[in-house]
Formats: structure tokens, C-alpha cells, sequence
């Protein structure tokens, strides 16, 4: 009996025992940290993300500020706001707005699409694809043209819509 | 004169220290040249006659080894010439086309090699399977060789990227973004963990940043040319010392000497992959399209032939389930296969075959094994047809084109898909699990004290027979009843009968429409309980048919692994079900929760 | 057995192999140059070096193979008459020396090809195909900000230039800052990529090409665009119009002029150290009177694009009142007076009513010219407006134009 517990819990026992827990800690830590190197802190990406002002300068309706420069448009409705990229689904041509009908209309072949963005007519399989918008601290609308979603029932909420009652 | 020479030559002490046995042609020396060498001595020295009949192992595995060591021949000579950066990568592949001796020749048998590898190394994997070689003691070689198919499949997939042309970005974007869907550690799967964000999600640790651009190319090129091989080749020698530690399957008859008998064979083998792979790479050019430019999406664009498979999954399954979860399933299942085979016999032959009728339809099927080979031989054959549709049926928009008919990108085709209502969809799936239900031995008995030796046979037509007819009344009663949650906003009729009926995508309700329109709306009700009848009767009776095997398979394996084997066969069955659901009856969803993106 | 499947397996190996090493060392390179040396004395020969030859211009990241066999063209004393080996015609080389500028930044093709076919980009996948005759001098532009200085050396691209303005372009098409936004923008049409032509190629003639793309859209724009008929769509879809472009009846050698002009608008953007600014200030013309400055401004900003020439009217408006045309000018006087005409002007009228209002809104309207023209013009272009009824005043105004003058 004595001879059974100093086999397991002797000096030489947790001598033993504390070098292979230190050594399963380096080996874990070490693991670990490999891992994260691999995940980089830094990226040489061009930005996707713009700032568009503040939501007091947009009234209600779509709004062509952006088109040219970031190929957006930025919608207020009384609930909220939401943007959409200013790309055709059917060949990548960028789309007008046309205030007295209502309509975004693809010079290239035809296609139309309503303000959320559904097709309504022409070639374009898949409705206009929203960008995330949120609100900074400094309360300027920032879009983010990376995240983008156009499945109706997920492009009215989450980041993809911003409530805000006009 | 040369022989005098070669005599001498053989008296050096330099040659006797490299080659310690002469060449003459003894058993010694045969032993020798094996035992001796530090490549051949994986062999044995001797093995059995049936080991060398090319009709059993058609030398799978040996032509895959062998092609990976092209691959890594031709790669390193690649290497020298190719930089891995957007600028250069594009220019260097086209400096090897038009202006590296022998660089065009390099580069296609690199490309054709791999595709071949892809191929061998998966009728490798049916051989064994066939000839029940992962059966114990070969388990382990089994998933090891399971996890070698993986790792050859992402050697292909970052091999694809390293060109840096249209191709190669959008059919890694198909990839990555479904690594994005990967469930818990993806920023668009299900259950995403709060902390999960595009900046260190699943997709940015593979492609190294949000868009894919150097740092993906970088990543990749490691990957594919020193990460992953060196991983590779560790598991591949285990999995050799497995063969020879675990015998060769088919231990029958006397014995041959491995030299000359297997290496002149292996030779031979090598030879002719090589005379293949010359005159494929020489009537065949490698493609290359466009620059990359993430500003232009082909369309379509396709993943590689290995992976268009999944991509047509993509249709009728969320994103992270066609690319996350069931190929995952589909590997889990692959290395499950040895442990839950309890079957020892079919060792070290292919199973025989014969000609059998399932009513009218003549059919080939395995005297031995019926159920392992016919269900592994199902899901190979419902691969390489995913893989077909996806190649040839697949155009621009990713609409149905037969394979004979010319692409259009001006042809507008809305399709016509209904949800199931979620409570409907339900029923449905949990009728169709349940039919993997087993009735044990232990109820069978209590049943047959209880109600007569008859009672457990009734029981059991009557547990699948009812289970048929709440599948079929779950599918047809919604289908034909329902009204249409998008009418009036976004459809013209009020019901999904009316809505799917006029669909030119969904012929089987469609022709139902246009019956009980021709026969006036008092045949409705017949006719919906006719179909349920017929149609549960039909699945009710094919559980009924395969009631006993199943509850005999419950009572042989156990409960852990008669659910994962009844689990992993329902959801094979499943897919093909979801398939002809969508294809035939214009069914996008059985449920559908977008507030959770939970859709099946 | 083996044995035979041996000597099969090795023999066919080392044909295999033979056919690849003859290929390689028989490219379509080495063998112009060796008919090109034979040409040449032994001394000439000297100063040859063999091989693949190649310009390295890093500044506008070409590397250009071409002289691998256009051995001779810049070496005028040995050129012969046949190709490859011709020189370059003119002092073109002088001007632009291959050092610094390459080949295919003016000509286009692949540079890094060695193959005839793939070097002249005629080729799938490659989407700078070879400049051909007079348009080579699309590529001018590209540097050229003073295209009056070498007038002489771009006469097809002036002519573009010119009849772009003069066909009136502009009133639907923008380039850079200045045009109309009815129609795509044309500032970089020059490198539209293919991808985005894939519905226009299905009924473009001969190769998918820019360059026929471009020429048959300005022979017949509705050919390539025809939109999309009853029978296409699905039940309950809208229909598309063919393209509201029109055909304006250019012949072949103004086809040719606009598709140089047109495949001049690249997007390719030249380090500064190439570019030439224009040189000379434009004058602002001087003109006789307000109707003629109008007449200027008429032209200048595209109206008769619409509006045809002197106002004439009389281009195709698919569902539009009015006989499904844009209305002629002509009348403007009766029903105008200068204030109501200039306000007309600046704020556009869109949409255009429908003729059937089933279909869908017609496709050309009138745009909104706010702050696109200045107080100015706006009077001299309404003094040529009420100028053009001196022609018809002896005729009684059509009824219809009643209707239009309603707003």
C-alpha cells in the first residue's frame, strides 16, 4: 500500500508529472501562438468603407450623392436607411435612377428594379445587392461595400438596414 | 572492349562501397537488391502470386504515388520560374508557354497530372472498398488514406490559384466564400460565435485578409508547394508502412519474388502513366483566361471539375450546408466506414456479381455485402453525377442548359419555387427520419407474447406503412392546399397549387394541375387521397421491404453505430430527395427560418 | 508480354519526348529568324544576336516580344519587303523609341507571346487585339493630349472626334465630364471587358471582338441590341425595348473614324513622364450672331442627337406620343415664348408620356440642363430655336404640336 502510493504520488512521481505538464503547456502555448501568427494584424487592402455624411442631410428617398465616386446610392425611407451598389446583376453595368418613375433602369440591356431593389424587368437573375451600413461615433453613416446581401428577408435587417425613424 | 571495362569497373572499391550485392540473377541477390535498398526495401521480399494480377489492384495506388512524385518533379522545375505576387504571377505562366524550353510541356503535365492524380487516387479508394481491404486490421490505413484524398483534393484547390487568371480568382472565391459559410467559426454560417467578424473568421485565417488578393496568393503558394506536401508525405508513409505491416488483402497460393516480379510491373506501370501523360500535355493545352480582375465575375463561373459537385449542391442547399456540412458529413462518413462494417467477410476479392430484377427493371447487384457495396457504389455514382451536371448542364446564371445547347446570356427564365410551410416541412423530414427507426428484438418479443407470433411483422408494416403515408400526406396536403405566402406582392395566384401549377419548372405538379383541371374540382379530393395512398404505399413499402435487414443491422451493431450508419444513409437519400424535390415539384424549402439563415 | 509492352511503352516515350523537344525547338520564332539570317552576309550577321529578343518597359509594364520576328524593324538597312521583316514605316521609331515605349502600347496584340496568332491577339481570352490600319491610331491618344500638332498623323481619329460632336453623341453619351447620362458612359469603352459584351456578342458577325463590336453597334445599333421580344419572356415580364441608339446612317469610312475615336477611351493611365498636354488654348470661337452661337451650342451639347439635325426631329421613341418619335423643334416659336422655352430646357421632362400605357416608359426623354448650361447659351440656343420657324413660317403648325406644347 505504501509501496502503491509512493509509485503514484512520490517525489519521483510529481517530478515526472511537472515536467510533462510544463512541457504540454509550452507545446499548447506554442500551438497556439502559431496559430494566431497566422492570422495578420495588418493588410494591404484598398478601403471599401466610406463615410457619407450625416443622416439630417439626406430627406427622404434615393439619393445620388455617391453614385460616381463609390458607386452607390443611399436610400431613406421613413424607417430607415439602406444602400445599394450601383451594379447591374445581369452584366456588372451601372444602373440610373429615375425619380418620375420610380425605377433604377440598366442603360445596357434593359433590366429594371424597383427602390429595394427586386427586378422588375430584363435580363438581371438577382435583385441589387445592399452594402452594411451602420452609424459611427461620430455619428456620420458609414458604409461598408465588402459586406454585401440582397436575399429579401436578410437585406432589412442587421447590418444591412439602419432604422431611423425620418 | 565495354565489358572489360564493366568488369573492372565492378572490382572498385568505390562500387562495392555504394552496391553491396552483385547482379547475377539468384535468389540471394533478389533477396539482396530489396532487403538492400533503401527505396525498394518497403517491399517484402517475397509476396503472394495474387499481389502482382494488375485485375485486382489495377496498381491504383502505386500510379498515385506515382504521379505525386511527377507533381513534385515538375513543381520544383516550375518553381524556377514562377514568382508568387499579382503582378508577376499572370506573366510568369505565360513566359513558360512561350518562352522557357520545355516550359509549355512542364506546366500541362503538372495540370493533367494533377486532374489524374484526383482520379486515381478516387478509383484507388473504390477499389479498396470493393475488395474490402479497409475491413481489419486495415482500418487505420483506411482514414489514413481518407485524410490523403482531402489533402489531395486542397493540393488541387491551391494549385488552382497560383496562375492568378479569371479562373483561377472566381473558382477560389466559390471555395473561400465557402469556408465564410463554415457553421460557428464562419461570418456567414449558422451559430456564429459573437466575436466572429469578416477580420477573423474561417475565410480570413484561409485566404489571409477580406478580399483575395497577395496575401491569399502567398498563403496558397506555401500551402500548395511546401505545407501541405511535406504533411502529405508523412501520411504517406505511414500509409505504405500500413500496407506492408497489415499484409497484402489477398493472401492466397504461393509466393513470387518481389524482384523482378513487382518492380518490373511497377516499372512497367510508371512507364506507360508517363507515355500517357507526354501525349496528353502535348495535344493538350493547360488553360489559361484573362488577368484576374475582381471587378469582372464570369459567368458562370465553375469551380474545378472535383468541386462543380458541390457547387451544384449550392442550388439546393444553403451555403453552409453544400459546402460545410455535407462534405464534412461525407468525409466523416468515408473514415466511419471500417469501424462500422462488422461484416468480415469480402476480403481480398471483388464481389460477385449477378443479374437480379427490382420489378421490371433489370439490375446488376453484389451477391456478397449487398447493402455496403450498393450504398458506397450509390454515393460514387451520385458524385460523378452531381460532377456532370455541374461541368455540362450548368451555363450562364447557373440555368439548365442541356449539354448540346448554346449558352445565352440573354435568356430570362424565372423559376417558380415554393416554400413548404415550416410545420408541413417538419412532418415531412421527421417522418422520414423516423423511418430509420429500428424495432428490437427485446419489443419484437414483448409484440409476439402480447398479439401473437404474427404481431411483430404487422407492427413493423404498419410503423413504415403509416410513416409512408405522413410523408406522403405532408408533402402533397401543403402542395396542394396552401395558400401562397408571396400572392399578391410577388405572385399572381393565390395558392402554391395554382402558383407552382403554372410553373414550367415544377412538371410534376404541374401535370397534377392540368389533371384536375381537366377533370373539374369535385375530383380533387379523390385524387389528393388517391396520390397519398399510392405515394405513401410506394415509400411505405420500400421501408417495409427493408424492415427486417434494418432491425437485424440494429441488433448486429448497436445503437451508436446503427444511428450513425442509418443517419449517414437517410441524408445521402435525403440529398437525392431535396434534389428531386426542387427539380420535379418546384419545392425550394421544407423549412425555412431566415430570422436564424436556417434553411433546409 | 511484359517484354512487349516494354519496348511499346519506352519506344513510344521517346517519340513522345522527340515530338516535344522538335516542337520546342521549332517554335514559329526560331523559324522566321532563321530565314531572316539566311537573308543576311556574314559580316550583317555578326551584330545579331539569336533568340527570343524582348523590350522590358517597366515604366508601363509591357515586356514585348515582338522583334523576335519583326526582327528588322528597327534596323532599316536590312528590312525587306516581305513581312516580318519589314521596317517601320515613317520616322514613328525616331519619335518613339522602342526602349522606351514598346510595341504594343501603340499596336496592342500580346507582347509575351512567341507565336504568331497569340502575338497578334487573336486569341480566346485575350482582350487587347491587334491595331490594324488606321487603328493604330487609337492608341495616339493615349499620350496625346495635342492631337492638333500631329493632325497629320491622326486623320481618322480627328474625324472621329469630329463626327462624334457632329452626330451629337454627346446628347446621350458621356465622356469624362461632358455629355448626357440617358446612355452608358462612354469615358473607358476602349477596355469594356468582354465579359460585360457577352449578351451583344450573340449577334456580333465574325470574331468577339472589341473592334467588330464596336463597328457593327455604329453600323446598326439595334442588331446588337434588339431587346427582348414577347416570345423570350416569361409570362408576366415586361418587355425590353431594342436600344434607343439610332442609326444614323453613317458610312463605312465614318464607322471607321468613330470606332478609332471609341477605342481611343482606354482606361489605361500612362506614367506623366509620356503624357503630352494639349498645347495651344482653344480659342473660344467668335460667332456672327446669337442664331449662330446657338446653332454652336445646339451642336455642341448633343441636342441634335435627339433632335436631329436643325432641329428635324424624327428619331425612333419606342412607345412615345406623338408618333413615337422625338419631336421636332421646328415649331418651337408658336408655342413657346423665350422664358417658358429656356425654363423647359433647364428642368428636362421625364418621363415622356406613353402612347400605350401598358408598355413600358419610353427610353429617350428630355434631360434636365440645369447646371450643365450656362444663362448664355441658353439664350443664344433659344434664339436658334425660334430662328428654325423662319423656314417653315409659311406652313400652318401641325395639331400635334398642340398637345406637345401642354406640359
Amino acid at each position: 500500500m505504501q509501496a502503491n502510493l509512493e509509485a503514484r504520488f512520490g517525489r519521483r512521481q510529481f517530478l515526472l508529472k511537472a515536467g510533462w505538464a510544463f512541457f504540454y503547456l509550452f507545446l499548447g502555448g506554442w500551438l497556439l501562438s502559431n496559430i494566431r501568427f497566422l492570422f495578420p494584424n495588418v493588410l494591404y487592402e484598398p478601403s471599401l468603407t466610406f463615410k457619407a455624411g450625416k443622416p439630417e442631410e439626406y430627406p427622404l428617398g434615393v439619393s445620388e450623392k455617391w453614385k460616381k465616386a463609390q458607386r452607390a446610392w443611399i436610400i431613406r425611407t421613413s424607417e430607415g436607411f439602406y444602400c445599394l451598389w450601383a451594379r447591374c446583376t445581369h452584366l456588372g453595368c451601372t444602373p440610373n435612377w429615375f425619380e418620375a418613375e420610380g425605377r433604377f433602369k440598366c442603360p445596357c440591356h434593359g433590366s429594371n428594379f424597383n427602390p429595394p431593389g427586386d427586378v422588375l424587368a430584363g435580363p438581371a437573375p438577382k435583385p441589387l445587392w445592399r452594402c452594411a451600413i451602420r452609424l459611427t461615433e461620430d455619428g456620420q453613416l458609414l458604409i461598408d461595400k465588402g459586406r454585401l446581401e440582397n436575399r429579401p428577408g436578410l437585406r432589412e435587417k442587421g447590418e444591412f438596414f439602419l432604422p431611423m425613424k425620418a | 572492349m565495354i565489358n572489360f571495362a564493366k568488369q573492372n569497373l565492378k572490382k572498385t572499391k568505390i562500387w562495392k562501397s555504394i552496391f553491396r550485392h552483385d547482379f547475377t540473377d539468384t535468389p540471394r541477390t533478389r533477396l539482396q537488391r530489396v532487403f538492400g535498398n533503401v527505396f525498394l526495401h518497403l517491399h517484402p521480399v517475397r509476396i503472394p502470386k495474387d499481389a502482382i494480377r494488375i485485375v485486382y489492384t489495377w496498381g491504383l495506388g502505386g500510379i498515385s504515388f506515382y504521379l505525386f512524385l511527377v507533381l513534385v518533379v515538375t513543381g520544383i522545375l516550375l518553381m524556377f520560374y514562377y514568382r508568387p505576387t499579382t503582378i508577376h504571377a499572370y506573366q510568369d505562366i505565360k513566359d513558360l508557354a512561350y518562352a522557357v524550353t520545355l516550359g509549355r510541356l512542364l506546366r500541362n503535365m503538372h495540370r493533367w497530372a494533377a486532374h489524374l492524380m484526383v482520379v486515381t487516387v478516387i478509383l484507388h479508394m473504390v477499389r479498396v472498398f470493393l475488395t474490402g481491404a479497409y475491413k481489419p486490421p486495415r482500418e487505420y490505413n483506411w482514414v489514413v488514406g481518407v485524410l490523403m484524398l482531402v489533402m489531395t483534393l486542397f493540393l488541387s484547390y491551391t494549385g488552382y490559384l497560383l496562375p492568378w487568371d479569371q479562373l483561377a480568382l472566381w473558382a477560389v472565391t466559390v471555395g473561400a466564400q465557402m469556408a465564410a459559410n463554415t457553421p460557428v467559426v464562419g461570418n456567414e454560417g449558422p451559430f456564429r460565435l459573437p466575436f466572429i467578424t469578416p477580420g477573423n473568421d474561417a475565410k480570413f485565417f484561409l485566404v489571409g485578409g477580406t478580399i483575395i488578393s497577395d496575401n491569399a496568393l502567398l498563403r496558397f503558394y506555401v500551402l500548395h508547394c511546401i505545407a501541405v506536401p511535406f504533411i502529405f508525405s508523412i501520411f504517406l508513409c505511414v500509409h505504405l508502412w500500413r500496407v506492408r505491416k497489415d499484409t497484402f488483402s489477398r493472401q492466397t497460393g504461393e509466393k513470387v519474388d518481389v524482384w523482378p516480379h513487382l518492380v518490373s510491373r511497377e516499372f512497367l506501370a510508371a512507364l506507360w502513366v508517363t507515355v500517357v501523360l507526354f501525349v496528353w500535355s502535348i495535344a493538350l493545352q493547360a488553360p489559361l483566361e484573362e488577368l484576374a480582375n475582381i471587378n469582372v465575375t464570369p459567368n458562370p463561373s465553375k469551380a474545378p471539375w472535383y468541386f462543380v459537385g458541390l457547387q451544384e449542391l449550392l442550388v439546393y442547399f444553403d451555403p453552409w450546408i453544400a459546402g460545410v456540412a455535407l462534405p464534412g458529413l461525407i468525409i466523416f462518413g468515408l473514415m466511419c466506414i471500417p469501424y462500422v462494417d462488422l461484416n468480415p467477410k469480402g476480403v481480398g476479392s471483388y464481389p460477385r456479381m449477378q443479374w437480379s430484377r427490382a420489378g421490371p427493371i433489370p439490375l446488376w447487384t453484389p451477391v456478397e455485402r449487398p447493402f455496403a457495396v450498393n450504398v458506397f457504389m450509390f454515393g460514387i455514382v451520385l458524385w460523378f453525377v452531381l460532377i456532370f451536371i455541374g461541368y455540362y448542364c450548368r451555363g450562364p446564371n447557373w440555368e439548365w442548359y442541356w449539354p448540346w445547347e448554346e449558352w445565352s446570356h440573354r435568356r430570362i427564365s424565372k423559376l417558380t419555387l415554393k416554400n413548404l410551410p415550416n410545420l408541413w416541412g417538419g412532418l415531412l423530414l421527421a417522418s422520414y427520419f423516423l423511418q430509420g427507426v429500428p424495432i428490437p428484438n427485446t419489443i419484437k418479443q414483448r409484440l409476439a407474447s402480447r398479439g401473437g407470433p404474427q404481431a411483430p411483422a404487422i407492427a413493423s408494416r404498419l410503423f413504415h406503412g403509416g410513416l409512408g403515408l405522413v410523408m406522403a400526406v405532408a408533402l402533397l396536403v401543403p402542395l396542394i392546399t396552401a395558400p401562397d405566402p408571396d400572392y399578391p406582392a410577388r405572385s399572381r395566384y393565390p395558392t402554391l397549387f395554382a402558383a407552382l401549377g403554372h410553373a414550367k419548372n415544377a412538371p410534376v405538379v404541374m401535370g397534377l394541375y392540368n389533371l384536375i383541371e381537366r377533370l373539374g374540382p369535385a375530383w380533387g379530393l379523390p385524387v389528393l387521397s388517391g396520390l397519398i395512398g399510392v405515394g405513401g404505399l410506394i415509400v411505405g413499402g420500400m421501408g417495409m421491404k427493408f424492415a427486417r435487414f434494418k432491425d437485424r443491422m440494429y441488433e448486429e451493431l448497436g445503437l451508436i453505430k446503427y444511428a450513425m450508419v442509418m443517419g449517414l444513409f437517410l441524408l445521402m437519400m435525403g440529398v437525392l430527395g431535396k434534389i428531386v424535390l426542387r427539380l420535379l415539384f418546384g419545392v425550394k424549402y421544407l423549412i425555412s427560418m431566415p430570422a436564424f439563415n436556417f434553411n433546409i | 508480354m511484359k517484354r512487349v509492352l516494354f519496348l511499346i511503352g519506352t519506344a513510344l516515350l521517346a517519340l513522345a519526348f522527340g515530338l516535344s523537344y522538335w516542337q520546342d525547338t521549332n517554335r514559329e520564332w526560331t523559324q522566321y529568324q532563321r530565314r531572316f539570317l539566311r537573308t543576311l552576309t556574314k559580316n550583317e550577321r555578326r551584330g545579331m544576336t539569336g533568340g527570343i529578343t524582348q523590350l522590358i518597359v517597366s515604366d508601363l509594364h509591357r515586356v514585348d516580344r515582338c522583334t523576335s520576328c519583326h526582327v528588322a524593324i528597327d534596323k532599316p538597312q536590312l528590312a525587306l519587303a516581305e513581312e516580318p521583316f519589314t521596317a517601320h514605316p515613317g520616322e514613328y521609331l525616331v519619335w518613339h523609341p522602342p526602349e522606351r515605349f514598346g510595341c504594343t502600347v501603340c499596336h496592342g496584340g500580346q507582347g509575351l507571346a512567341t507565336e504568331v496568332k497569340a502575338a497578334h491577339g487573336d486569341l480566346k481570352h485575350w482582350e487587347e487585339p491587334l491595331l490594324r490600319g488606321p487603328l493604330v491610331q487609337a492608341s495616339c491618344r493615349k499620350c496625346h493630349g495635342n492631337l492638333e500638332e500631329i493632325a497629320s498623323h491622326v486623320p481618322t481619329l480627328i474625324q472621329g472626334l469630329v463626327l462624334f460632336k457632329a452626330k451629337g453623341c454627346y446628347g446621350c453619351h458621356k465622356i469624362g465630364e461632358f455629355g448626357q447620362t440617358i446612355a452608358p458612359e462612354l469615358t473607358e469603352i476602349g477596355s469594356k471587358p468582354y465579359a460585360l459584351m457577352k449578351a451583344d456578342f450573340e449577334f456580333v458577325e465574325g470574331t468577339h471582338d472589341r473592334i467588330n463590336w464596336m463597328r457593327q453597334k455604329l453600323a446598326n445599333p439595334r442588331k446588337l441590341n434588339p431587346g427582348f421580344r414577347k416570345e423570350e419572356l416569361p409570362p408576366g415580364e415586361e418587355e425590353v425595348f431594342p436600344t434607343a441608339m439610332p442609326n444614323v446612317g453613317l458610312r463605312e469610312e465614318e464607322i471607321e473614324a468613330l470606332t478609332v475615336y471609341m477605342l481611343s477611351l482606354t482606361e489605361e493611365k500612362l506614367p506623366a513622364a509620356y503624357v503630352i498636354p494639349s498645347s495651344t488654348p482653344q480659342p473660344k470661337p467668335v460667332y456672327a450672331s446669337s442664331v449662330e452661337a446657338g446653332r454652336a451650342v445646339f451642336e455642341q451639347y448633343g441636342c441634335l442627337g435627339c433632335h436631329g439635325q436643325g432641329g428635324m426631329g424624327g428619331r425612333k421613341n419606342f412607345n412615345a406620343q406623338l408618333g413615337e418619335e422625338v419631336p421636332s423643334l421646328v415649331y418651337v416659336k408658336v408655342y413657346y415664348d423665350r422664358e417658358s422655352l429656356k425654363e423647359f430646357i433647364r428642368t428636362g421632362r421625364q418621363p415622356v408620356p406613353r402612347a400605350d400605357p401598358t408598355r413600358p416608359t419610353p427610353p429617350l426623354y428630355m434631360p434636365a440642363w440645369k447646371d450643365k448650361i450656362s444663362e448664355e447659351e441658353l439664350d443664344q440656343v433659344a434664339d436658334y430655336l425660334f430662328s428654325l420657324y423662319e423656314q417653315v413660317a409659311s406652313t400652318q403648325p401641325p395639331a400635334q404640336a398642340v398637345r406637345e406644347a401642354t406640359p
